[in-house]
């Protein structure tokens, strides 16, 4: 995968890519700042040679606050089908609330905790979830966001169990893994999810039901 | 009517009762008013307070009487407003008496004639004698009546004490006035002063110890991956756990930088003198340092700023001055503390809103003191910075 990759720290940068390169990823770019990163993949996808991810960091000059994810949310507005990752430093669901719910392709987004790039083998299969179009949120965002006390809108309509199954299918789990991990048969997870997505509205012949039900999630945690 | 109002009612009837018994007292307190009116004065803004008026009493809670009457005394707030509040006070006083005790009186044994005229007494009120059975039960109604308009009389009279309370205030007096600005303008300071450090922290935290951190993460992950894989070989695992520990030292050393800068420890064990030695020590640049006096006498919030002002101007130096030598002049006194810090580099700083200078300029401000800068472009730089040994609050 040809990957474009901005955060401000040298030492950051060297880590994440050699994790990615060491795993037939390629770093095309890498950028320092937000406005950089801006320009590097408007040129990119200009000149017919768009990159299958960004990987951005929050906190970067300019102005160092928010910036990096200003930047991933203009990149998904222009550039819809460019799948997005965000490493950040902040457990906030502010920041991914904004991220899912701005313009651009419904998915290919993620939201990580930085350090989250230590569990390589988490960290890569998020990598390729959200290159095929999926949404992964980081567990601890998450497990922050989640409100079990009152659900709202929509989710008021769903088990605290379905409740469940959709949180970690925001943390972008597949059917499988949810299984394995409330001890479940992979035919209860199935139900649970069908219900979700029935619950929440979402016809079987919807595309990408999934990234919906976890958007609608975030919307109303 | 709600509950909360109709408990306010009830305390202003009690406390004019109250009033009223403490009518003999307020008496003698005239004699004696330029100790009692402050007393009196503040009694009566609390019971403004307790009635819910708008009044505040003004007594910190930290001084004794004998501390706020003193003080009270040598202001002149005491003609203007406590002796004031003191003289409508005594004469409200003796106008709920009157009310309290006739009206009072009156009510209970009208209400009671009937009782009265069993027992065979006539019961007198006023210019009304009962002469017959049936006159003693009208006067119970005519009772409640009068009682009523007593309390009504009373809260009335307890109102018109919030009225003088507040005429009396108004204006205050300008030395009080002067004071609340500049305690207000400390306390904004104060209130920046400490966002800024917070914000400074969070920074420091976040690109120092944190992002070291992650590094290490980042690293050991590596070494996971590489320790599992068949194909690696023990060079590339032996190097990517060296890094993982050098980098974690690292973190550490960040996060001691960051603990320090929140605040030294030799600043609270030693003194200022002796922490200001440590960091002139400590700096790259080379510093001479002067300081005379004894840091004893400083409080701890003034010595904290003016470590961090000393601090801050070396690191400016260090970064900014292309100067080759800083001269530190520290003088304590026992009232005062003055630092000045001085390079002969290029000059030309400022203290931009949002720079280490101003948020520092911000901190000598609330503890009384303050800072300037001369920089003529050139001309080397010049950071001085004054407070009292204790904030004057």
């Amino acid at each position: 995968m040809r990957i474009v990759l901005a955060d401000d720290s040298v030492l950051i940068r060297a880590g994440i890519r050699e994790i990615l390169t060491s795993h037939d990823h390629d770093v095309i770019r890498e950028c320092e700042d937000a406005d950089e990163l801006v320009a590097v993949v408007d040129e990119l996808v200009r000149s017919g040679d768009a990159p299958d991810m960004v990987i951005t960091d929050v906190r970067m000059p300019p102005k160092n606050t928010d910036d990096g994810l200003r930047a991933a949310i203009d990149l998904r507005s222009r550039h819809r089908d460019l799948p997005v990752l965000v490493l950040s430093a902040y457990v906030t669901g502010p920041y991914v609330r904004e991220l899912l719910s701005g313009p651009g392709a419904d998915g290919a987004v993620g939201y990580l905790l930085k350090e989250k790039v230590g569990r390589v083998a988490d960290f890569l299969r998020a990598v390729e979830t959200v290159s095929a179009g999926g949404v992964v949120i980081d567990p601890e965002v998450v497990r922050h966001a989640t409100r079990a006390d009152s659900p709202q809108g929509p989710l008021a309509r769903l088990t605290a169990r379905e409740r469940e199954v959709l949180a970690h299918m925001a943390e972008g789990r597949s059917n499988a893994e949810i299984a394995t991990e409330l001890f479940l048969s992979g035919a209860a997870v199935s139900k649970h999810v069908a219900n979700v997505f029935v619950k929440l509205g979402m016809p079987p012949d919807e595309d990408n039901r999934r990234v919906k039900a976890i958007l609608t999630w975030f919307a109303y945690n | 009517m709600t509950g909360m109002a109709q408990i306010r009612i009830a305390r202003r009837v009690l406390t004019e009762c109250i009033a009223a018994i403490a009518f003999p007292i307020l008496l003698i307190s005239l004699l004696v008013f330029p100790v009692a009116s402050p007393v009196v004065a503040e009694t009566d803004r609390s019971r403004g307070r307790w009635c819910g008026a708008e009044t505040m009493p003004l007594k910190p809670s930290d001084n004794s009487w004998a501390q706020w009457v003193s003080l009270r005394l040598r202001s002149r707030s005491l003609w203007r407003t406590d002796l004031p509040v003191l003289v409508t006070a005594a004469l409200l006083s003796a106008l709920s008496l009157l009310v309290a005790f006739f009206g009072f009186i009156g009510a209970a044994v009208l209400v009671f004639s009937p009782v009265f005229w069993l027992l065979g007494i006539a019961a007198q009120v006023g210019p009304f004698t009962p002469d017959s059975v049936g006159q003693t039960f009208l006067a119970v109604p005519a009772g409640v009546i009068l009682g009523s308009v007593t309390t009504a009389v009373l809260t009335g009279t307890s109102f018109l004490r919030d009225l003088f309370q507040r005429a009396f205030s108004r204006g205050g007096d300008p030395d009080l006035l002067a004071k609340l600005e500049e305690l207000r303008t400390s306390r904004a300071s104060l209130t920046a002063a400490f966002e800024f450090e917070r914000q400074r922290i969070e920074r420091d935290l976040h690109d120092g110890a944190q992002q070291e951190l992650v590094a290490v993460v980042m690293r050991l992950g590596m070494l996971e991956a590489a320790a599992t894989s068949a194909a690696t070989d023990r060079e590339r695992v032996v190097r990517l756990a060296r890094e993982a520990q050098a980098q974690a030292e690292r973190a550490l050393e960040r996060l001691r930088e960051t603990v320090r800068d929140i605040h030294p420890r030799e600043l609270s064990d030693l003194g200022l003198i002796a922490a200001v030695r440590e960091l002139a020590a400590r700096s790259p640049l080379r510093v001479e340092l002067t300081s005379t006096g004894d840091d004893s006498q400083l409080s701890s919030p003034t010595a904290t700023a003016v470590y961090f002002t000393v601090s801050e101007a070396l690191t400016n130096i260090a970064k900014h001055a292309h100067a080759g030598v800083a001269r530190v002049d520290l003088r304590c006194t026992t009232t005062d503390v003055h630092v000045r810090v001085r390079d002969d580099g290029v000059g030309g700083a400022r203290i931009d809103a949002g720079s280490g200078l101003a948020g520092l300029r911000e901190r000598m401000r609330s503890v009384g003191g303050n800072l300037d800068i001369l920089s003529p472009p050139g001309g080397g730089t010049q950071v001085s910075a004054s407070a009292p040994g204790q904030p004057p609050w």
